[in-house]
């Protein structure tokens, strides 16, 4: 019988801006792997690997991973790997981990997700440089506009309201007020919120630049058990695709048909029939507010055009049939790769009972992680977390 | 508590990069010409621009080159109202564009409305919306020497 792996612990930072951080990136990892490894019951010696995110700009030195690793305290000789898909990036480490642990490469297997949007003055531009050198970059594209594009297409599409957009906003806000290591807990002033982006995105449907650090340890299922610290909570699927890298290439910008057909594997990998009944609480990647209804949709959650009745009928709330961004999300915390890694930590301290913030689904067993992004959400990953008994 | 410092760090770097042989007689034409070049694939018939060597969805290397028109039909478009280091002054739009003939969407800014009214410049970008190309006064052999597409009818 196979050995699976495990989500051993997990440890998140407080986050604010990066204007009003007082630590540095490798400090803020420092404290994130602190509490994971407190959490886990293992101790830093123990580790064999260590995986850490990166993405290329950002960080006014090329690899983060090489200012980190050092300061870890992690014993000589300890693997590493560093990741670097964009958006993707902390969901990338976290499905290496795993990887790592299943093969029989590492037993111990630590994950970091630095705060990843502390340094560039003008994010945009950094963001822009992700975008197709000569055909795309010319045209003044970064992140927000992808989001743009996406929920105008959709909208169009299918005929959805602003209403809607905002709503989408307001219920993320709503699960970040009760989350005590979200960024944004209070809801924008309803002017401020109306600030016009890029159609039609407005101030209060995009995310915040924030600062903080997510840290994860993977283990053998069977070393987790006897850890004995927490409920065993194991890797039941992962896996990750791309799509082109040019906007050029897609025939719709009102889905994103990779993360179908990844969605689709993962569930026979997990031996999941109906994700809608079997999945008990989701964390997905949405930054800009309305990207959940186009990311319901491929995941199966729903018909396409039908995820608006799902924001309406309260299915995504802790007490609906569809919990989903529970933890607020990218949408009210973004550190860069911390928030893509954050998705599997806050689905594993659901699957342990341990949600913090009154936001604990009731018998939670199954849940699933989504990260995305790159230009024009390029690349995704999805993990499936179970309790074991 | 002692006070925390932030040092500014600045990279300047600049880059040359080869575009290779397909988009590079896909903007040569552009200068030159006027004439928007696409890639057929001859195995499942897609057209794409800007062209590609090899078809992405069977890895057919493409050899065919056929003239696109300069119109296509609007996606999706969104339209921008701030500016960032680098970019176009805001307000400005853009769009994805099916062109006539072609099996992908064709990004590019749209302009030739006015921008300064969203809410009707949204519903001029609407979806379905006929737009053609309006060429650049200086070609110099890059995707702007279309300046932009502007909506038509
Ligand atoms: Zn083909």
């Amino acid at each position: 019988m196979r050995n699976h792996a495990a989500v051993a612990g997990v440890g998140l930072t407080a986050t604010t801006s990066p204007g009003r951080q007082t630590a540095s990136k490798t400090e803020l990892c420092q404290e994130a792997v602190d509490r994971a490894l407190a959490h886990s019951g293992l101790r830093r010696a123990e580790i064999d690997a260590v995986v850490v995110g990166n993405i290329d700009g950002f960080e006014a030195t090329s690899t983060a991973g090489r200012t980190i690793v050092p300061a870890l305290g992690l014993a000589p000789g300890t693997s590493v790997y560093i990741v670097n898909t964009g958006g993707t990036t902390g969901g990338g480490v976290f499905n290496l981990a795993a990887s790592l642990v299943r093969g029989g490469e590492a037993e111990r297997v630590l994950c970091v997700g630095p705060s990843t949007f502390d340094g560039p003055v003008d994010l945009q531009a950094v963001i822009n440089t992700a975008l197709p050198v000569a055909m795309e970059q010319p045209l003044g594209i970064d992140g927000v506009h992808v989001g743009g594009m996406f929920a105008a297409a959709y909208q169009s599409r299918y005929g959805v309201a602003d209403e809607v957009l905002e709503l989408c906003a307001a219920q993320q806000r709503e699960h970040a007020a009760k989350n005590p290591y979200a960024h944004i807990r209070k809801p924008l002033p309803p002017e401020t919120a109306a600030t016009p982006i890029t159609t039609p995105l407005t101030l209060g449907m995009v995310c915040p630049v924030s600062s903080g650090a997510t840290a994860v340890v993977v283990t053998t299922e069977t070393i987790a058990r006897r850890l004995d610290r927490n409920p065993v909570v194991r890797i039941a699927a992962y896996g990750s695709v791309a799509d082109t890298h040019l906007g050029t290439g897609r025939h719709d910008f009102s889905s994103c048909e990779v993360l179908a057909l990844l969605a689709d594997r993962i569930y026979k990998d997990a031996g999941i029939m109906d994700p809608r009944r079997e999945l008990d609480v989701l964390e997905i990647f949405s930054p800009y507010a309305p990207m959940q209804l186009i990311l319901l949709e491929d995941l199966g959650m729903c018909g396409r055009g039908e995820a608006p009745h799902l924001v309406r009928d309260g299915s995504l709330h802790v007490d609906g049939d569809l919990p989903t961004n529970l933890s607020g999300g990218p949408h009210s915390t973004n550190p860069g790769v911390a928030a893509q890694l954050a998705p599997v930590a806050y689905i594993a301290l659901q699957l342990m009972g341990q949600a913090a913030g009154g936001v604990q689904v009731a018998e939670a067993r199954r849940g699933l992680a989504h990260s995305t992004g790159s230009a024009w959400w390029q690349f995704h990953t999805l993990a499936i977390l179970e309790k074991t008994e | 508590m002692t006070e925390s410092l932030v040092h500014s760090v600045n990279w300047n770097i600049d880059y040359k990069v080869n575009l290779g042989r397909a988009w590079s007689r896909f903007l040569v034409s552009l200068r030159d010409d006027r004439v928007i070049l696409g890639t057929t694939c001859g195995s499942c018939d897609k057209t794409y621009v800007p062209p590609q060597a090899y078809c992405e969805a069977c890895y057919e290397p493409m050899d065919a080159w056929v003239e696109v028109p300069p119109t296509g039909t609007l996606e999706a478009a969104t339209i921008a109202q701030h500016a960032f280091q680098g970019g176009p002054p805001a307000p400005y739009a853009i769009g994805a564009i099916a062109l006539d003939g072609t099996d992908t969407l064709f990004i590019h800014l749209i302009s030739g409305i006015d921008l300064s009214d969203q809410e009707n410049a949204r519903t001029l970008l609407r979806r379905g919306t006929r737009v053609r190309a309006v060429w650049s006064q200086e070609r110099t052999g890059s995707i702007r020497d279309i300046d932009h597409f502007a909506p038509v009818g």
